[in-house]
């Protein structure tokens, strides 16, 4: 065993390994040096303005009853039903479970009609997280997804696959990779490749984007530029600490090259600009929004009691003449013991990997 | 590229089936098991499934 180990000595303590290790850690050293924090993933490039501001994620139409029920905070663990009436995505009742520890995720969602959606995240160490997630209909054919994240002291690095098989005599589905590393303390710059291939009987493509971020004091500027053909850029700033404003801009340009457009179509220009503004008062939150196709959205939540929460959507579509509204409550329950280890002083736990 | 006999492509696709139809109906009750055995004070059965109770 001690031969054996002094043997394999020569390989870590060769004049090549040893000066390659000094090169390793002066360039980490300074790498250091530089201040330099995460910068995010490039999905969540303008999570500012997409997530927290517009309410694109928060719309819905009809009226929605939420319950949710924690019996445990750690780990954490909540069942919830959903009941939703005149609602154009949402299923009648929907019935899912949470349970979440430091090291794991788990979520699952069933609808009436037994359709499953489910998470399963898993994080080996501090900066390496994997996250599945299944969708499966009953009769149909179910959707998977793996995403690996690394996320290091001044990148994050992620590898995503969907579906992907090897079963039709070759690799199918769709892989992306992403990476985003800041340059300085307020500017990030990253790329994302897409290679898809939904069939073996269409060749693959792969299709690069690149994207830069610019965090600024009170302000975020982002920025991502599709190699196919289309720029995304977003604005958001903090007005006063009570409010936000954001305003993204979309343009495509599908096919404007000598090639011409998918299927020989011609070329053609689009795009959309949104803005918008949120709000946040002691018990609600209002946000707005506004784009060029002349859609009006606004959303009100409003904390009603300590656990009920009354959420009402509104939006108008002036070119198509339609309106959309929406009634949303949600009332968490939990017991008094949960609730009493919550506030306990010194209750500190990881959040799980979500 | 990798190339699979008839057999085990089969064979595959039999694995996926089933596991298929074990995570769409053992994976909603393993969460339930995993949070009802973990929680501390253990809630009671029926408020896990009864909106209401």
């Amino acid at each position: 065993m001690e031969a054996s180990k002094q043997e394999l000595d020569f390989f870590t303590t060769n004049p090549v390994a040893l000066s390659l290790r000094n090169v390793y850690a002066s360039f980490s050293e300074r790498r250091e040096a530089l201040g330099l924090s995460n910068p995010g993933t490039v999905e969540n490039i303008a999570k500012e303005v997409q997530r927290d501001v517009f309410l694109n994620n928060l719309t819905f139409s009809g009226i929605r009853a939420d319950l949710t029920k924690a019996f445990s905070v750690a780990p954490l663990f909540q069942v919830s039903h959903a009941l939703s009436m005149g609602s154009q995505g949402l299923p009648p009742y929907a019935y899912a479970a949470m349970y979440g520890s430091p090291r794991v995720f788990l979520q699952a969602n069933i609808d009436n009609d037994f359709a499953l959606s489910g998470r399963f995240n898993y994080r080996w160490t501090s900066a390496l997280v994997t996250k599945s997630s299944v969708q499966i209909m009953p009769g149909q054919g179910a959707m998977f997804s793996f995403e690996n994240d690394y996320t290091g002291a001044d990148f994050t690095a992620s590898l995503k696959t969907i579906n992907p098989s090897i079963l039709d005599g070759g690799l199918t589905g769709a892989v992306m990779g992403s990476y985003l590393q800041s340059i300085t303390p307020r500017l990030a710059l990253g790329i994302e490749g897409v290679w898809n291939r939904s069939a073996m009987a269409y060749g693959p493509d792969l299709i690069f984007s690149y994207a830069a971020r610019y965090k600024s004091n009170d302000w975020i500027a982002s920025a991502q530029l599709l190699a196919q053909g289309g720029v995304q850029a977003s604005y958001w700033r903090r007005l006063t600490d009570k409010v936000e404003a954001g305003v993204e801009t979309n343009l495509q340009f599908v096919g404007m090259g000598p090639a011409g457009g998918p299927l020989g179509m011609p070329g053609r220009k689009e795009g959309v600009t949104t803005i918008g503004a949120k709000y946040d008062f002691r018990q609600s939150s209002v946000r707005a929004q506004l784009d060029s196709q002349g859609k009006v959205g606004c959303l009100l939540e409003k904390r009603v009691a300590p656990a009920v929460n009354l959420t009402f959507a509104g939006e108008i579509d002036h070119p198509k003449n339609t309106a959309k509204i929406g009634l949303a409550i949600s009332i968490e329950s939990a017991d008094e013991e949960v609730m009493m280890a919550q506030e306990r002083p010194g209750f500190e736990q990881a959040s799980p990997p979500f | 590229m990798v190339s699979l006999s008839e057999e085990s492509k089969e064979r595959i696709a039999r694995i996926i089936d089933v596991s298929r139809v074990a995570i769409h109906y053992g994976y909603l009750p393993l969460i339930l098991y995993l949070g009802y055995t973990h929680s501390e004070p253990r809630p009671s059965i029926i408020r896990l499934f009864s909106p209401l109770a």
